[in-house]
């Protein structure tokens, strides 16, 4: 269980619309985007650089995907 | 760069180098820095998994320190 659960619905604006569009694609909003959401100037950030890394395209997606797993095992976080 | 300290030596930097041109290499690394920076804010909150995968793939265990 998570230490805590972080906002559920948003009374920002701007927090309102990420939770929208990625409700829209994931089917919800994770764990860690509504931590995020409790310091809106870091959700900010952490939103644009989440866009950011979907939107390079250099490197294949695959290849990413693969390393993130290997660095998310190695810290000890869960998929 | 996961590592603590984070190490990328010279033999591995050019290693990369040989297969990424330096636009590739700063989008590699970012990656990973990012995962770094998602990993380790998950890990205060021990946010648990939300099965995005639906159990698609087991996770490469860690190597032991000696494995290295």
């Amino acid at each position: 269980m998570a230490r805590i659960s972080g906002v559920d619905n948003p009374g920002a604006s701007f927090a309102t619309l990420i939770f929208r569009a990625v409700r829209k694609r994931l089917g919800r909003v994770p764990r860690p985007m509504r931590i995020h959401a409790l310091a809106p100037a870091v959700l900010r950030g952490y939103a644009f650089m989440e866009a950011g890394q979907e939107s390079a395209t250099g490197v294949p997606k695959k290849l990413k995907k693969l390393g993130q797993v290997r660095v998310a095992t190695r810290i000890g976080c869960p998929f | 760069m996961t590592s603590t300290p984070a190490r990328v030596d010279d033999a591995l930097f050019v290693e990369l180098r040989a297969q990424f041109d330096e636009t590739q290499l700063a989008e590699l690394a970012s990656a990973l820095a990012w995962e770094n920076y998602r990993a380790r804010f998950n890990r205060v909150f021990d946010v648990e998994s939300e099965d995005y995968s639906h159990g698609a793939f087991c996770p490469v265990p860690a190597r032991s320190e000696a494995a290295r």
